[in-house]
């Protein structure tokens, strides 16, 4: 297992300068310049000149992507060439709320969507079954984007039982120790910062977690199906074992494989899904970070966050392997 | 010292000038909420808050609220009133300027403003090899305003200070719009010894002599500051001022209507009659310093015929566009500067809906059964189109109508604004908004020189604005800008569609709120009446 994982580890070493160089190449590729973006309407060409200049892109391409590598190996991911600011600096500070809303969202996919799945598939047929069927398609289908504006609508504005936008109101104050509001509340000893931080993820958190819960309850529901048609399960029933034991001891293992794997694969939907809930509900994280710096042709800060996400992939990924092994005795690595 | 005399003539109102004289205070129309917290909703966060090397709005909307230019404009209008500079003498040439700083202003580090604190900040902008200049271009940003939106670095030849609250500016060669130039947020007094940090530290922690202080800034979420009680000027009645970034429109409506935040800009057309009908909501517009424009490629055929420019015009329905697809919010343009500035012409009436003529002039063009092109509109809403795809569709089904078929086309925005000034379109959509409420602001950055985007290669009118810009004469400035207007209502190098008023949504109980044209607003003014 150890040797395994460690030549995974080293495997991912040219995937991950292979995104490096894709992304560096593709994005100078597209129309665009990072200069007329931020001049607009005004610029004009000595203006556009002056700040290429500044910014070092008329620099030759492969200058260019020598310095980036060699920051690179630096652990230095250069500059926003909007903001001049540097990227890890920046991105520091995002992180932590994508993670705490993605983490969040990941936690009410899977409790309701696995739970939802046995229940669906343990009374296959039932009213709760169809209602789950519905409910899973409904998730799938549902634009976040209107979800989002519609869950602001009903709980923020009619309701009023909750914040429409952002991580804290607007008048609450705290020194960030982590970055994660929830565990500097707990490291503070501050109550009302828990309680105002859980207020502002609640609706955000469940707007990203639809589409993974519609999935995973769904696979889980098949996936039990399956295995509840196993002979092992008659015999464990023959056997006398309580129903409750036999789905979850038995079933729910069994099933648990193909889960995992969508799981693993909803990281990947709960990065680009949380572009959409973060500009929504103004979260200030990486997703919405990411994507307005690809409007503003902002090289450094898309090359050095794909690759940060790249790397997050890959360890999920390898850390759905070894899961497998976890489930399945069976499974050996090599 | 040379024989100075004290001038109304350079595109200066007098009303200033005589403000020039007297101490500066807020005029309040009501009695102030005190305290409270402003929370203004915005759609994009702040680049960075050193005012000299930004050149977004959404830096500048923050940093006019921490730093002082030597004149701001006054209230609404785009007439001057003192800042800084308590009153400011000019010479007979319009050569040199002196300013009489304000005594006893503080930074808000405590440092003192004096002549010395601001001609460091001149030396700053102007100088390539000033330390402080160098280390801004090391951080990969320029001074766009100074080198080339107020175009100082043209005309201004050196600064000194002549003694601890005196600073003299020597000018190259005059310019109309220069006082109007000092008043932008670009020309913000930041503390020299706010420097002392470096680049990075000094776009983050700004330190001015506004109203408000800086507090902290949570990138993409927020930016915070509060009151400064030693203000030279009319304290704010505000404690606390947040500026909140909520990207999407529909979202920061909503949170509008949540009592989230207490004012909110770039409303969607759509939302403003809906906000309008909300008693708990009030509508602000912004007076109108912008104009939306049809622009062609004059080099090319059919687009060199003025003829065909002329069907165009009169193909499109204008007063029914912006009836239907501007909120309310918009007028139609007759000119290509708002009717505010100085030189628009009360005798041009602008191009005039008449379909049958339009169909006549393509004929007498050569063009008896239309043509085919391609239209190319903006990827993005901006203040002078809220809505440019509703309307490049309008364009296109009123052309249509006179045979000339257009494929609407568009591409991501940075591409778009390349593409416009490399001449690559036909015919396309954009617009401007005044930087500094002056008529060279428009008419010179569209006709001015002979290149980018201006495909109207016009000598006569070249000389002319050249002469609006050099001028210090107020009547002679009139006169030169009507008769351009005048030709350019003749020769049609572009369309004038629209001007707007850009409306700002608020809670009802924000008061004392001033919207200015130039978008140079400063909420020490607003109360919060509770």
């Amino acid at each position: 297992m150890l040797s395994f994982t460690a030549r995974r580890i080293a495997e991912s070493v040219p995937v991950l300068v292979g995104v490096s160089i894709v992304v560096f190449l593709f994005l100078r590729l597209i129309p665009g310049d990072p200069a007329l973006v931020l001049l607009g309407e005004r610029a004009n060409e000595q203006g556009i000149q002056r700040m290429r200049d500044a910014m070092g892109l008329n620099q030759p391409l492969h200058i260019q992507y020598w310095r980036f590598a060699d920051r690179l190996a630096h652990g230095d991911l250069g500059r926003s060439i909007r903001t001049g600011r540097p990227v890890l600096e920046e991105a520091a500070g995002r992180f932590p709320a994508t993670i705490e809303l993605g983490v969040t969202a990941l936690t009410i996919a899977v409790v309701i969507g696995v739970g939802g799945g046995v229940v669906s598939a343990t009374w296959r047929g039932s009213v709760v079954d169809h209602a789950a069927r519905v409910f899973s398609l409904v998730g799938i289908s549902m634009p976040i984007f209107w979800l989002g504006l519609v869950l602001i609508w009903l709980f923020a504005v009619q309701l009023q039982w909750l914040p429409s936008d952002g991580r804290l109101d607007s008048t609450t104050r705290y020194a960030p120790r982590t970055g994660f509001v929830l565990l500097d509340a707990a490291l503070q000893g501050r109550g009302d910062l828990a309680v105002t931080a859980l207020r502002h993820l609640v609706l955000p958190a469940l707007a990203l977690s639809t589409v993974p819960m519609a999935i995973i309850a769904r696979m889980t529901r098949s996936s039990m199906l399956e295995v509840l048609r196993q002979d092992y399960i008659r015999t464990a029933r023959a056997k006398g074992l309580k129903e409750y034991l036999v789905t979850t001891r038995h079933a729910l293992k069994n099933a648990s494989l193909p889960v995992v794997t969508i799981i693993g694969l909803q990281v990947g939907f709960l990065l680009s899904g949380a572009i959409l809930t973060e500009t929504i509900f103004s979260w200030p994280g990486i997703g919405r970070w990411v994507f307005e710096a690809i409007l503003n042709r902002d090289y450094p800060v898309v090359q050095g966050i794909t690759l940060v996400v790249a790397f997050i992939f890959v360890a999920v990924n390898l850390l759905v392997d070894v899961l497998y092994a976890a489930l399945d005795p069976r499974i050996r690595y090599r | 010292m040379t024989t100075l005399r004290r001038r109304a003539t350079l595109g200066i109102g007098p009303a200033a000038l005589l403000a020039a004289q007297a101490s500066w205070r807020l005029p309040l129309a009501h009695a102030r909420g005190e305290g409270g917290t402003f929370v203004f909703g915005r759609g994009g966060d702040s680049v960075r808050l050193d005012p000299a090397t930004i050149t977004d709005g959404e830096s500048a909307r923050v940093t006019e609220q921490l730093f002082d230019t030597l004149v701001m404009f006054n209230g609404s209008s785009t007439e001057l009133r003192p800042a800084l500079a308590r009153s400011w003498d000019i010479s007979p040439d319009g050569l040199t300027y002196f300013f009489n700083l304000r005594e006893g202003v503080r930074f808000h580090d405590g440092t003192p403003l004096d002549a010395s604190a601001v001609k460091w900040n001149f030396d700053r902008w102007m100088d390539p090899e000033n330390r402080w200049h160098k280390e801004a271009l090391a951080g990969g940003v320029t001074f766009e305003y100074y080198e080339d939106y107020a175009g100082f670095s043209d005309v201004i030849r050196n600064v000194d200070a002549v003694d601890t609250n005196t600073i003299q500016v020597n000018l190259k060669s005059p310019q109309g719009p220069f006082m109007l130039n000092l008043a932008l947020f670009a020309f913000g007094i930041i503390s020299p010894s706010s420097a002392n940090v470096g680049f990075d530290a000094l776009s983050r922690n700004p330190v001015g002599t506004g109203a408000f202080k800086f507090v902290e800034w949570v990138p993409g979420d927020r930016i915070v500051l509060e009151k400064n009680t030693n203000f030279w000027g009319e304290a704010s009645s505000l404690d606390r001022v947040v500026v909140r970034t909520i990207p999407d429109n529909a979202a920061r409506f909503l949170a509008l209507r949540a009592s989230t935040i207490d004012m909110m800009e770039g409303a969607n057309p759509e939302d403003v009659p809906n906000a309008r009908r909300d008693r708990t909501l009030s509508v602000i517009l912004r007076p109108s310093m912008n104009v939306a424009y049809i622009n062609m490629n004059l080099t090319q055929k059919p687009w060199d015929d003025v003829k065909v420019r002329q069907a165009v015009s009169m193909a499109i329905n204008r007063p029914a566009i912006v009836e239907a697809l501007y909120g309310g919010t918009g007028t139609v343009a007759s000119q290509l500067i708002p009717p505010s500035l100085l030189g628009w012409n009360p005798e041009v009436r602008g191009p005039q809906y008449n379909p049958d003529r339009a169909k006549q002039l393509l004929s007498e063009a050569g063009y008896p059964n239309g043509f085919t092109t391609d239209f190319w509109y903006m990827p993005v809403s901006r203040p002078y189109y809220p809505n440019p795809q509703s309307v490049a569709e309008a364009f296109a089904s009123d052309l249509g109508k006179v045979g000339i078929r257009v494929s609407l086309k568009t591409e991501d925005w940075g591409t778009y604004l390349a593409d416009r000034n490399a001449l690559k379109f036909p015919i396309w959509m954009l617009g401007w908004t005044g930087d500094n409420g002056d008529t060279d602001n428009f008419l010179f950055t569209f006709f001015g020189n002979h290149r980018q985007d201006n495909s109207w290669d016009n000598a006569q009118v070249r000389a002319l604005l050249r002469q609006g810009q050099q001028s210090a004469d107020v009547a002679e400035r009139e006169f030169v800008y009507k008769q351009v207007n005048a030709i350019i209502e003749q020769e049609l190098p572009r369309i004038p569609i629209a001007h707007t008023t850009p409306p700002l949504l608020a809670r009802s109980y924000v008061k004392g709120y001033l919207p200015h044209p130039t978008a140079t607003e400063f909420y020490s003014t607003v109360w919060l009446d509770k």
